[in-house]
């Protein structure tokens, strides 16, 4: 049973399509990579899933119900959250803003004391920093209060578009590190990364996407070992 | 120029800002939410002029009641601009949305005068000649009243927006639009209620306003104008740089009324609007905005 599902969607920007005929599935629980080279549509792939771009053809289901008609905001409230590519943060309001800002409905308003009580267990630097404006945090600690505020909207499957760009290891260590409980604690992720290696390594199923394709899919160590994944991104 | 009468232009000066202010914060959450100057804020204001003033001549009802009437009006006529015409400027050029917006100014001028005709018209109950002295300087009673409701408003808009969860999500939409669909938040539903709150601040302004000055269909444009000029000292969607604003053109206007004539004074906020667009075009109070 797929939590979300992709059924041959198509889409992309202008007349260009820029992503064709993905397929693609993330069991409840599952940790899912998807890898690819700069440009190969990743970033693309998630905003059809999120919402920010409309679908061109094909369909989207969640939980057995199509949502190919929804907008962002809908998606987000019926479980899926994305920490975007650039974050997409307030940055002139405060990190807590930032994070109340993400349950102002339903049942993540409902349990909005207790989630931030999580997120605030889950990154001790948020609650020191609760009080200052976001716009001015490192890019470790605004990366924080945009996994924050994911979590926030009380979601169930969390896609992170390459959460570790630009950080210093140390940081992308603690971030993987909170990732890895989360997916403990029974959250679906889908992971966008760059560095390949770490996101296979993170995760149980990857899909490669190439030139907006996806062009394998396998388990995550077995594509670790697959002679053209290692050639193509491990740099063999 | 005596001190008296300088003490009096500060004063008269600190009346005009705080309606003026009033006038300019509609704009700028508009703009702040929207990204889209509305070149017809001041024709709403005139509405609403109207409004209070017929509510005046017609029914009798005095402006500071009629204001509990004009507003949800204002509020409901900002939510069918929003359906009728934002939604759809929003997906095109700047350059059109600017065509669009004026357009409208015009058209909302042109309807008014067929239907009011051109003549000046103005609410003049007994207290619009009371004065009230203040040391050496005179204030008028009507002044006085509508810059204590416009201050009283901005206070409580200011809370509303700073300590309120339909605050934070204006504010959250004018910060980043993709970042509040990715949390949740109904972006179209806020972009109504900024539109209902933004044109129904001049709601509170028409009826107030009328009281102390003529309406007339083209009374708004100057208004759009001034605001406008505001809004660019402040900083485009930056709600206290507009109070700042209004308070900088308020008291240059009556300063130089003072000093020299009416008109100088007239030409005053314009001059203000090419300085600061040559020299600051961020505004005063500059800030990096949306990512
Ligand atoms: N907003 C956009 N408008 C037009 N083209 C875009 C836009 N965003 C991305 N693209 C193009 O789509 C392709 C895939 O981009 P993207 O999905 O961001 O790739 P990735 O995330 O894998 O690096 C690229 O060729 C990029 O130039
Ligand atoms: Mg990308």
């Amino acid at each position: 049973m797929s939590a979300l599902r992709l059924k041959n969607v198509c889409t992309g920007y202008g007349h260009i399509n820029v992503v064709r005929n993905i397929d693609l599935g993330i069991a409840s629980g599952q940790r899912v990579a998807l890898v690819g080279s700069n440009g190969a549509g990743k970033s693309t792939v998630v905003r059809a899933i999120n919402g920010l771009l409309p679908l061109r053809e094909g369909d989207l289901e969640w939980n057995g119900a199509s949502i190919g008609s929804l907008g962002a905001s809908q998606r987000t409230r019926a479980g899926i959250a994305t920490v975007p590519e650039g974050r997409l943060l307030f940055p002139e309001c405060t990190v807590l803003e930032n994070l109340l800002a993400a349950a102002t409905f339903g049942d993540a308003k409902v349990h909005r004391a207790q989630t931030l009580e999580t997120v605030f267990e889950l990154f001790p630097r948020l609650r020191e920093r609760a009080r200052q404006t976001a716009g001015t945090l490192s890019g470790g600690e605004q990366q924080m209060v945009a996994i924050g505020r994911a979590l926030m909207t009380r979601p169930r499957l969390l896609i992170l578009d390459e959460p570790s760009i630009g950080l210093a290891p140390k940081v992308v260590a603690e971030i993987f590190d909170v990732l890895a409980r989360l997916a403990q604690s029974g959250f679906s992720l889908l992971l966008v990364e760059q560095n390949v290696q770490l996101s296979l390594r993170s995760t149980d199923y990857a899909y490669v996407l190439r030139e907006g394709q996806i062009v394998f899919a396998g388990e995550s160590g077995e594509l670790l070992d697959h002679p053209e994944v290692r050639r193509a991104y491990l740099g063999d | 120029m005596s001190l008296d009468i300088f003490l009096q232009a500060i004063v008269s000066g600190l009346a005009n800002a705080a309606m003026y202010a009033l006038i300019a914060v509609g704009l700028t959450l508009v703009f702040g939410v929207m990204r889209i100057i509305n070149f017809a804020h001041g024709e709403f204001l005139m509405i609403a002029m109207y409004a209070g003033y017929f509510a005046w001549s017609l029914l009798g009802i005095d402006p500071i009641v009629a204001i509990v009437l004009v507003t949800p009006v204002l509020m409901i006529l900002g939510t069918l601009l929003y359906s009728g015409v934002m939604r759809f400027a929003l997906r095109v050029p700047e350059i059109n949305q600017m065509a669009v917006t004026l357009g409208l100014s015009m058209l909302f001028q042109h309807l008014a005068l067929v239907a009011f005709t051109g003549d000046n018209m103005l609410v003049t109950q007994a207290r619009a000649v009371a004065g009230v002295e203040l040391g050496p300087v005179v204030v008028q009673v009507n002044q006085l009243i509508a810059c204590g409701i416009s201050m009283a408003l901005l206070a409580t808009l200011y809370l509303v927006l700073q300590r309120t969860d339909f605050g934070l999500i204006m504010r959250a939409v004018a910060q980043s639009r993709d970042g509040a669909a990715l949390s949740g938040i109904d972006v179209t539903g806020v972009y109504k209620w900024a539109m209902a709150v933004g044109i129904g601040t001049l709601g509170v302004a028409g009826p107030l306003l009328v009281s102390i000055l003529y309406v007339n269909p083209h009374v708004g444009a100057l208004f759009t104008l001034k605001a406008f000029v505001i809004v660019i000292l402040g900083g485009l969607g930056n709600f206290t740089g507009a109070l700042l604003g209004a308070l900088i053109v308020g008291l240059a206007e009556s300063i130089a009324g003072a000093w020299f004539s009416a008109s100088v004074a007239a030409a005053v906020p314009f001059v203000i609007l090419i300085l600061i667009l040559l020299t600051r075009p961020e505004g005063l109070m500059n800030r990096s905005r949306r990512a």
